[in-house]
């Protein structure tokens, strides 16, 4: 190598060398530094998110994370985390029943749907449509009552139709939405 | 003037003609014991000397790949020494401080001057040294001796006290050697067979040995040297006898040179021995360009030792800089990144730790959860809470139709136009819902009644 650069002019011997040395730093960059800063990158913003974590697990009263908290439990006040699919359509399904008929709702049929949900969620949620005729306050408690569904997510859709013989009767259409168990917790 | 770093083998020393009518070259090598004469020629025209140069040197070679050195002789009568004081500095302080000294010394800009310098002896906390100046336009001129071929200029006295050491019977010890010639006396001080500085005296004639005895002797005195500092002349033969006898009798011990055989044998000189005697700085000059511990008062390679160690040094100080700032961001970086790894460790640690039945991230997994389901779950309640709460009494609400995603349509019947924009308005007013759009109002006449349909958007759950 030095025979080969004593050969060389000094502006050939200059420029032979710049290159060398370019072509070592990249190989040493794209090789060792690159891999490195990507990994510590990937630590740092891990090790924000569980920092973020950890300050909401001991969030202290009338901290932002603790109304935050406060405001998330009163929108979702029960909760069970969703098992295997089948099991978890089984499970909304005896919940719902339950909280129709304590409604007074006469239901005419259940019809399972899947994947056609809107949103990011959508992928991961089973629908469950029910048909039937109600009050108007009987649906007002049903919507009530949903909340204490440990299972249920949202309505995805609701259709009330006022009988026109008889405006004191609805035909509803109602579907709620359950998450999948296979589904990845965000 | 630059620091040349380039080591050469063969040096040529050029230099004026004694009456000035042509130039001296005399070729010295490099050999195992010391130094070999490899040609001596003369040109009377300048015009020949890059082809004598070339020939002397063994033919055109490429200049990079060059190893003889040509160096121009400084006529003395030309050269001004200038004794001065540093403190213990090196480096690019030293030259600085030389710079500065040379401002104050040099009785002309610096601009118009070309100096060199050799620092001498070190003393406690100073150090002496000496500048060598010439003009600028007459250093030019010995640059374009042979133009572009120049590698080194030196003070012809530097050469003399070389040519003693290398011809004559010589001492390292402290002397004066004195050289006369036509129409002056060249006078070097010598250390360690290296030019400490040198003068010359004028003479108009040299037969008045008792006058320009004097004016050595007074010169001498100048050069703040002991009286008993060895002096050594050479020159015509009883002018130099006439003046040995002069300074003796003003107490001084001096000596005429005496040729060295081993040293003539050694150099090879034998041929050319009676044009060596009488300018010995010939040969010297080469001598003290291939010098290995660096040339003396050298104007264009300047001081080696001063100018390349500062140069080595800022370049290696540079280095280091960047080493060192390279390692201290390495290390900072692989501190953060190996505290944050621990930090991320412990805090993970301690989210898997199980605590009255359960761990951080089952909580965080529900608390994740919930997010989830709020940000998917739209609030029918609310929502049909408000539409009631824009509705009057007596309107009569046919259907409300709400999907995720498309907008929710409401229909209903009114009694008049009025009741209807009410409606449209109160509507528009609620926080919860946007684009409100009141479509096809139609009054049925037959029953007094307009009916209507109205869409709206209910807070994210309806896409724009």
């Amino acid at each position: 190598m030095m025979k080969y650069l004593d050969k060389l002019n000094p502006r050939e011997r200059k420029i032979a060398i710049f290159c060398a040395v370019t072509g070592g730093l990249m190989v040493v960059y794209f090789l060792i530094a690159e891999p490195i800063l990507l990994k510590a990158g990937q630590i740092q913003s891990r090790l924000r998110q569980q920092r973020q974590n950890l300050s909401m697990l001991l969030a202290e009263e009338g901290s932002v994370e603790a109304m935050k908290l406060k405001s998330l439990t009163a929108a979702v006040p029960v909760l069970e985390m969703p098992v295997e699919p089948d099991k978890q359509v089984q499970l909304l399904r005896d919940q719902l029943t339950k909280q129709i008929q304590q409604a007074g709702i006469q239901v005419k049929n259940f019809q399972f749907q899947t994947g056609s949900a809107t949103g990011p969620n959508a992928s991961s949620v089973i629908m469950l449509q029910c048909r039937g005729r109600c009050q108007f306050p009987a649906m007002v408690k049903l919507l009530e009552e949903l909340k204490k569904n440990p299972y249920y997510v949202g309505v995805e859709e609701l259709t009330l139709r006022v009988d026109e013989r008889n405006r004191q009767e609805l035909d509803f259409t109602f579907t709620v939405s359950t998450f999948r168990g296979s589904a990845k917790v965000l | 003037m630059n620091n040349e770093t380039k080591q050469y083998s063969k040096a040529i020393g050029i230099l004026k003609a004694a009456d000035h009518t042509g130039w001296i070259l005399t070729l010295v090598e490099k050999a195992a014991t010391g130094f070999r004469m490899g040609g001596y020629a003369t040109v009377s025209d300048a015009a020949k000397l890059a082809s004598e140069i070339e020939k002397l040197s063994g033919g055109k070679s490429n200049p990079d790949e060059d190893t003889t050195l040509v160096c121009v002789g400084a006529d003395t009568t030309q050269t001004v020494f200038f004794a001065f004081k540093t403190p213990q500095v090196e480096g690019a302080r030293l030259t600085a401080i030389i710079h500065a000294q040379a401002e104050t010394l040099l009785p002309m800009p610096l601009s118009q001057a070309a100096f060199t310098w050799r620092m001498v002896r070190q003393d406690g906390a100073t150090q002496d040294g000496c500048l060598a100046v010439v003009r600028k336009n007459y250093y030019q001129e010995l640059c374009n001796v042979v133009p572009g071929r120049v590698g080194s200029i030196l003070p012809d006295a530097a050469g003399l006290v070389k040519g003693w050491a290398g011809v004559f019977e010589s001492t390292t010890e402290k002397c004066v050697l004195i050289q006369i010639r036509k129409h002056s006396c060249i006078l070097a001080v010598s250390e360690g067979e290296k030019l400490v500085r040198a003068a010359a005296v004028d003479v108009e004639d040299l037969s008045l040995t008792m006058v320009v005895a004097h004016d050595l002797a007074a010169v001498l005195d100048t050069m703040e040297l002991p009286k008993s500092t060895p002096v050594y002349i050479t020159g015509e033969e009883d002018i130099a006898a006439a003046l040995c006898r002069e300074l003796a009798q003003g107490g001084r011990p001096v000596q005429r040179w005496r040729l060295s055989d081993n040293k003539i044998s050694a150099l090879g000189i034998r041929d050319k021995l009676t044009e060596i005697r009488n300018r010995p700085e010939t040969i010297g000059l080469a001598i003290a360009a291939l010098d290995e511990q660096g040339p003396t008062y050298d104007f264009i390679r300047l001081p080696k030792t001063e100018a390349m160690d500062d140069a080595v040094v800022d370049k290696k100080g540079l280095v280091r800089g960047l080493a060192a700032a390279a390692i201290f961001v390495i290390l900072l970086l692989g501190g953060i990144y190996w505290t944050s790894a621990r930090q991320l460790e412990a805090i993970e640690q301690a989210l898997s730790s199980e605590y009255h039945g359960t761990t951080g991230h089952a909580i965080l997994e529900r608390q994740q959860m919930r997010d989830r389901i709020s940000k998917a779950r739209p609030d029918m309640l609310e929502m049909l809470s408000a539409i009631g709460s824009c509705m009057d009494r007596d309107m009569l609400l046919d259907s409300i139709s709400f999907k995720k995603g498309q907008p929710v349509r409401i229909a209903a019947k009114a009694r008049s136009f009025e009741q209807v924009n009410a409606f449209h308005k109160k509507l528009q007013e609620q926080a919860c819902f946007k684009d409100v759009k009141l479509i096809s109002p139609t009054l049925d006449e037959r029953r007094s009644q307009v009916q209507f349909t109205i869409t709206l958007a209910y807070r994210n759950f309806t896409r724009s």
